[in-house]
């Protein structure tokens, strides 16, 4: 894993979708679970499901150039 | 196709377009999306397209990003909204963790976000609404100094910042290890092992104290010792930058409302709002070596009220160490203010009396050669450096330490039995 590649497309990510980059940071980087990521942005789980499987797929687009 | 087109014009409206898509599209079984897709973007065929190839990344994502960049070892809940800076970036590093969490201020574990990324830091930012104006001119101030010290004993500074809200942040580096008095327990250090550790603990100071800087603050969770058995001292000369009266009586009712600190490395100046100099440095590793030895603090603080603690290290006359060891009261609240790395002082819960028979075992002895070892110079020694007039104590660290290593050398030392008895009626 290209974590300095990760840490630009993050900073691209945020600039349109910031909560979605936040929640990569406390899954990734912090090693939050879906629930506790939850709780920190007050979000429902639910939500902060839906939008980690759409930041991932953007971010794997980003990093590999596949998609 | 390049990411970087489709994305960076990219409005809002744009992009909660696509997710929707992408998320109903997601609902549905694998061979109706394509069908899904065409119908939901109603000819809009950049759409189209952007929504089928995200689609395809998420198909070949997999494992991507679902194993944590650092493993979790830590247990805990998740912090407050708006306040965590967990996963955020601040300067060149990226948060991963919270270490511990005081009144003033929050530490962190830190990774360099740049090519040397596994090298892991302590970053001390101040909490919000602490970041008053006095303490960001003494940050100004104090960062140039610290960036001066450079000894193998104490945990570097490595930079400095502001976060976007304005709160000041130290990034040190990370030490793993225990608080020397927990680690001199568990590894059964005998006496003379506790005062050769102790002798490098000194050195440090005195290095620190030739560059002018006081530290203010020693204590158990200052001073953490690494697996290969070297100590480091965290956190020189940031009391006083972050925390200008921490240990003043005045201060103390304040900070008792946030969380009851344990003023029981400070020095009677320090209590008493005096001035603070090298020789406060001296009383508070006095009161470590009086623990190093005995297993107890050299008090009794029976009452949390300001004045009271204020009384008491002021005016209480100490017990000899190689009395000290049979003592049978102890309460040791956790030392606590500003958190330290990595842990905050974790000893066992001290309610119950710390029977002579284990401080002895743990010093890999018997009760009655404890007793007879620390007897005569070693209580001389530690009652020389807890004095209550700065001025009757040992003049520097570096004077502390040879009398210790007089001690080891089985020379005669400098300290004498305090002949001139404090008495408690002295203030009234």
């Amino acid at each position: 894993m290209d974590l300095v590649a990760l840490d630009e497309a993050l900073t691209r990510l945020a600039e349109f979708d910031p909560r979605q980059s936040r929640i990569v940071e406390l899954r990734f980087f912090g090693g939050l679970s879906i629930e506790e990521t939850a709780s920190v942005l007050q979000l429902s789980p639910a939500t902060v499901k839906r939008e980690w499987q759409l930041a991932k797929a953007w971010l794997y687009r980003a990093l590999t150039g596949e998609g | 196709m390049g990411t970087d087109e489709r994305s960076s014009n990219m409005t809002p409206e744009q992009w909660e377009r696509i997710k929707e898509i992408f998320e109903a599209a997601l609902g549905r079984p694998p061979d109706e999306r394509s069908a899904y897709i065409e119908q939901a973007c109603a000819g809009d065929h950049a759409l189209r397209q952007e929504v089928a190839s995200l689609l395809a990344a998420h198909e070949r994502a997999g494992r991507f990003l679902e194993e944590p960049a650092v493993s979790r070892t830590w247990e805990g809940e998740p912090e407050v909204a708006g306040l965590s800076l967990v996963g955020r970036r601040l300067g060149a590093y990226r948060v991963i963790r919270e270490l511990s969490r005081g009144g003033m201020g929050t530490v962190y574990l830190a990774v360099r976000a740049d090519e040397i990324y596994r090298k892991r830091v302590a970053l001390k930012v101040v909490n919000p609404g602490m970041h008053t104006d006095d303490i960001l001119r003494r940050f100004g101030q104090g960062r140039q100094i610290l960036a001066s010290l450079d000894h193998p004993n104490i945990a570097r500074l490595l930079d400095g910042g502001a976060t976007e809200d304005g709160r000041p942040y130290f990034v040190m580096e990370y030490i793993e290890g225990e608080p020397i008095t927990q680690y001199c327990d568990q590894q059964r250090l005998s006496i003379r092992e506790r005062l050769r550790l102790f002798q490098q603990v000194c050195a440090a100071v005195q290095y620190a104290h030739q560059n002018l800087i006081v530290h203010r603050d020693l204590k158990p969770s200052n001073i953490l010792v690494t697996t290969e058995g070297a100590p480091k001292l965290l956190d020189f000369g940031i009391a006083k930058i972050l925390n200008p009266q921490l240990t003043e009586c005045s201060s103390m009712t304040m900070t008792l409302g946030v969380r009851p600190m344990t003023p029981e490395y400070a020095s009677p100046e320090q209590v008493r709002d005096g001035p603070v100099t090298t020789a406060s440095d001296v009383y508070s590793l006095g009161v470590l070596l009086y623990e190093l030895l005995t297993g107890h603090r050299p008090y009794r603080l029976t009452s949390h009220q300001p004045e009271e603690m204020c009384r008491i290290i002021t005016e209480t006359e100490l017990e000899k160490p190689s009395t000290a060891i049979g003592r049978r009261d102890e309460q040791r609240p956790a030392d606590a203010h500003l958190p330290s790395q990595p842990t905050a002082d974790q000893r066992p819960p001290a309610n119950g009396p710390l029977a002579i028979e284990v401080i002895s075992r743990q010093r890999d002895t018997t009760p009655q050669r404890l007793k007879q070892q620390l007897k005569g110079d070693l209580d001389n020694i530690v009652l020389m450096a807890l004095r209550k007039e700065p001025t009757r104590r040992y003049a520097s660290v570096e004077q502390f330490a040879q009398d210790i290593k007089r001690y080891l050398d089985g020379r005669p030392v400098l300290a004498r039995e305090d002949t001139l008895t404090y008495r408690t009626g002295k203030f009234i």
